[in-house]
């Protein structure tokens, strides 16, 4: 068996290789790669093939490594420059543009002067409104801040800063577009001007979400789609067809094949031509790995046909991973690339059902469970009714892509013969569309769990094989077979026990209250000693932005285990700490909702912790109403005001998170006489200067000051005097744009502070009985 | 019976020694740009100090100093090269002309003398640097490389003023 497929161990090993780069020290990998390769010389001068195969595979695990390790940055890189700071920066645009927004799109350049010296190295700009039209190949000439790539930092986060380095960009930028100069334009290559064409076709054949539901089932384009249908086609399990994969290719393939046998072309001239074809395919639309891995494999398929040898499919995908990973080595961690692997081997290896319906149940299952680890640890996904939604929209995405795709081609002869065909795509894509909204509404079609560790993914995937073997061996072998099926259940079961553990584990009686690192804005976390966890504002949101409880608060709550929260609270309605609710509330079961009002009528007990509202306007004599009435009180009176104050007390340790308050509410609530001593401060306002006054600094006199706030933010919070005002009092700051999120964490004795960034922990002491 | 054949085996141990040849090529040069550079131009160095031998020999006889002549390379040499190594593009020197002034003299200056190649120029300068000024032509034979032969035959070349 393994004979025929002899690239499959090799990729295994280079795959593993890159996966352990950059934890094995550069001398060890050169030493191990020269003495492995060494020996395998030896040994197979020797004639000993078998212990020349080990040592060659671990030769291939430690060449991997090292193609993958990080080179030396030249001294002209970008990333020598001390930053940030304000330059002209003069490169070449390297890839299509992407918009985010209509004011603001990424441009990725490849840069060659800064400031009018030579610089090498490659940057992603964003830039900020109207500007001219860019695309790849172009000269421009930009200013441009630049600063060190970085993300947010949190527990069970993404890392988006390691995902760019990853990609070779260490620096980012912001600019102004309509100070951009285009410098000189060589044109779009054949290739781009191909997809731009197919694009322009489509958009001027079809109503626009339709039009951009075709693009991206064609070329993988899917900047265009309405967020619903984006969101429609996620929760149904179908996103996969929107991405270009092994399914255009194939059905390109083969359809060149079959209308050239059609014509009676010969059998090798007509597979020729299919590869030609393939290979344009990939080249407009794109580098992706899903295109390049598809393109690859069709290729030796069709190669295969070409020399009319039988060709093996795993080997041919072990070629392709190979050649992309040799090529882009940062791609395996790319979740593009793991979800095209998984489902190919899931597909290719599963058995086949007969029948049309169960065979196309059992692919469409088949490639499920392959996926279901990659879809978890990157998406915290897992789709229930993926395998039926798919039964469905395959086929639909089928006609579509082939009638859309003679569409196309049709629309480089006359535009009118590619309306004509393009419009017959119509009703296929509105009922694909229908179907899939369907497939998403109900509540549990997508389930939210957290992202399984080492252990849980070994253990399911060892599941898997063991289950396949029972398959393959129960007729020729059934002793061994019996052997497989009975080991396969118990690692299913330890599978899924690693996997839930975080889910049900019991609370361990700590309290913790985490300050998520959400950029501007504020978002809390609160674990509770007993198990509930509350939620107390969930930062920005909204739909021209980064929704912050998306993409921030909901993965870091997964990812701990959390599926439920116990109670939400707003603490004001101002778009840096409500936005994100709305995405909250829709991907989880909430147990109360609190608002201001509610909490500062009566303190609340829940799971061992005691919280208090206070702050607003019952936080003293209500201020004389023609004061308010008047223009200026109007506008100075913002609704940071009537921010919400909750105090949070355990033990001997007490939380007062301060949100948006002003100097005019601290002051009322220092009039109220309302007890404020608490031992950690929340400072309000991410640390502006128009709140935390010395009164109410003193007041408070807290031990730790945590400020929530953005890096490089243009209000300049926190302010200079702010802390300065904290220094006073003596606090240990902690600050979100440096130290990422800041995790308190208490038994009611002791408090215990990290930085989630520097992983710093130190530890206060509260009790002066307790060592600590 | 193993997972592969000895041919097989051959084949990648082959291509595992180019990719790690070649991968170990690339970590080495991103980490010494300078020592690459040096390797980039050393064929240059080598031919030029050649020249400057052989101009030394075909001075020696003849009474007059006539400047280096067009090089034999001339057209290889105005080449755009990749090598970052100075080219002598400049014209040749005219005796008559204003002196070389050595502690004023750039590299190219000093390349344009008859026999002095980049390495001598930038053995010249790197003296001028570390030791200081030259405080008279004759201190040139302090410069490893320069003779008395040499001197003399740049000494309708150079000067020091003040």
């Amino acid at each position: 068996m393994w004979l025929r497929m002899p690239l499959l161990p090799l990729a295994l090993a280079f795959c593993a290789g890159i996966a352990v780069a950059g934890r094995i020290p550069l001398v060890s990998l050169w030493i191990v790669s020269l003495v492995m390769l060494a020996f395998a010389a030896l040994t197979l001068a020797l004639g000993r093939t078998i212990i020349a195969t080990g040592l060659l595979l671990l030769a291939v695990v430690a060449v991997g490594a090292l193609r993958a390790a990080s080179v030396p940055l030249a001294a002209d890189h970008v990333a020598h420059l001390t930053l940030p700071r304000s330059v002209t920066l003069i490169g070449r645009v390297d890839a299509e543009p992407i918009l985010f927004a209509a004011n603001r799109r990424r441009v990725d350049v490849a840069v060659e002067s800064v400031d009018e010296t030579r610089r090498s190295g490659r940057l992603f700009v964003t830039l900020y409104g109207e500007g001219p039209a860019l695309g790849e190949g172009q000269r421009v000439r930009l200013e441009a801040r630049l600063h060190r790539a970085s993300g947010f930092r949190n527990p069970g986060g993404f890392d988006h800063s390691r995902y760019l380095e990853r990609q070779g960009v260490l620096v980012t930028g912001s600019a102004r577009a309509d100070r951009l100069i285009v410098l000189d334009d060589p044109g779009p290559s054949w290739n781009v001007r191909l997809r731009r064409g197919a694009r322009e076709a489509i958009e001027r054949a079809l109503p626009p979400a339709s039009a951009a539901l075709l693009a991206g089932l064609l070329l993988g384009e899917r900047t265009a789609l309405p967020p619903e249908v984006d969101t429609a086609f996620r929760r149904a399990g179908v996103y996969h067809l929107l991405a270009v994969s092994g399914f255009n290719v194939a059905l390109i393939a083969g359809a060149t094949f079959a209308l050239l046998n059609l014509v009676r072309f010969p059998h090798r001239a007509a597979a020729a031509i299919a590869i030609v074809v393939v290979a344009a395919f990939a080249a407009v639309v794109g580098p992706q790995a899903s295109v390049l891995r598809a393109a690859i494999m069709a290729t030796l398929v069709l190669g295969a046909l070409l020399v009319e040898r039988e060709a093996s499919v795993l080997n041919a995908l072990a070629l392709s991973a190979i050649v992309i990973l040799a090529l882009r080595p940062a791609d395996l961690h790319d979740p593009g690339f793991q979800l095209s692997f998984a489902a190919t081997i899931g597909i290719v290896v599963a058995p086949l059902a007969r029948g049309l319906v169960a065979g196309a149940v059992g692919v469409s299952l088949a490639a499920e469970l392959a996926v279901l680890p990659v879809t978890l640890t990157h998406f915290n996904q897992l789709s229930v009714i993926g395998p039926l939604a798919n039964l469905f929209a395959v086929p639909l995405a089928g006609v579509a892509t082939i009638v859309g795709l003679a569409g196309v081609a049709a629309s480089w002869l006359t535009a009118a013969a590619g309306d004509v065909l393009l419009n017959a795509t119509w009703p296929v894509l509105i009922v694909m569309r229908v179907l899939v909204a369907i497939a998403a509404a109900p509540a549990w079609s997508l389930v939210h769990l957290p992202a399984p560790s080492w252990p849980a993914i070994a253990a399911y995937v060892t599941a898997l094989l063991l289950a396949l073997t029972w398959w393959r061996l129960r007729g020729t072998r059934p002793r061994a077979a019996r052997y497989a099926g009975a080991l396969a259940l118990p690692a299913l079961v330890l599978a899924l026990a690693i996997g839930a553990w975080p889910v049900v584990r019991p609370p361990d009686g700590r309290l913790r209250v985490i300050v998520l690192d959400v950029g501007q804005g504020d978002a809390i976390v609160i674990e509770t000693p007993e198990g509930p966890t509350l939620l107390v504002d969930a930062g920005g949101g909204g739909a021209f932005r980064l929704d912050v409880g998306e993409r921030v608060v909901a993965p870091m709550l997964w990812n701990r285990g959390t599926l439920r929260l116990g109670a939400v609270v707003t603490t004001h309605d101002d778009q840096d700490h409500a936005g994100g609710m709305r995405a909250v509330r829709a991907l989880f079961r909430i147990g109360e909702t609190w608002s201001a009002e509610t909490l500062r009528a009566e303190p609340r007990v829940i799971g061992g912790v005691r919280l208090t509202g206070m702050g607003g306007l019952a936080a003293g004599p209500p201020s004389p109403p023609d004061a308010r009435s008047s223009k200026l009180s109007a506008a100075s009176r913002s609704r940071n005001d009537d921010a919400l104050v909750l105090r949070i007390d355990h033990g001997l340790v007490s939380f007062l998170l301060a949100s948006d308050i002003t100097a005019a509410t601290e002051a009322r609530l220092l009039a109220a006489g309302i007890p404020l001593r608490a031992t950690v401060l929340k400072v309000a306002h991410h640390g502006s200067r128009g709140s935390s006054t010395i009164e109410f600094l003193r007041a408070v006199n807290p031990r730790v000051a945590v400020i929530s706030v953005g890096a490089r933010n243009p209000y300049g919070h926190p302010a200079a005097e702010t802390l300065a005002r904290l220094d006073a009092v003596d606090a240990a700051v902690y600050r979100t744009d440096r130290d990422g999120a800041v995790i308190l964490e208490s038994d009611g004795r002791t408090l215990t502070v990290t930085a989630w960034a520097t992983s710093r922990t130190a530890p206060y002491c509260l009790d002066p009985e307790t060592v600590c | 019976m193993g997972l592969y054949t000895r041919p097989q085996l051959v084949l990648v141990l082959s291509l595992l020694v180019a990719a790690g040849a070649g991968l170990g090529v690339v970590h080495w040069r991103a980490a010494h740009p300078q020592l690459v550079e040096r390797l980039e131009g050393l064929d240059r160095e080598i031919a030029a100090n050649g020249e400057g031998r052989a101009e030394d020999r075909e001075v020696a006889r003849s009474t007059e100093p006539t400047g280096p002549r067009p090089s034999p390379r001339g057209d290889s040499e105005s080449r755009p090269g990749r090598s970052r190594t100075p080219k002598r593009q400049a014209p040749p020197l005219d005796p008559a002309g204003a002196p070389v002034d050595l502690n004023r003299a750039t590299l190219a200056d000093l390349m344009r003398l008859p026999g002095v190649g980049p390495v001598l120029a930038r053995r010249i300068l790197e003296t001028r640097e570390t030791a200081g000024r030259f405080g008279a032509v004759d201190d040139l034979v302090g410069v490893r490389g320069v003779g008395r032969a040499k001197l003399e035959r740049l000494r309708p070349f150079i000067g020091v003023l003040e």
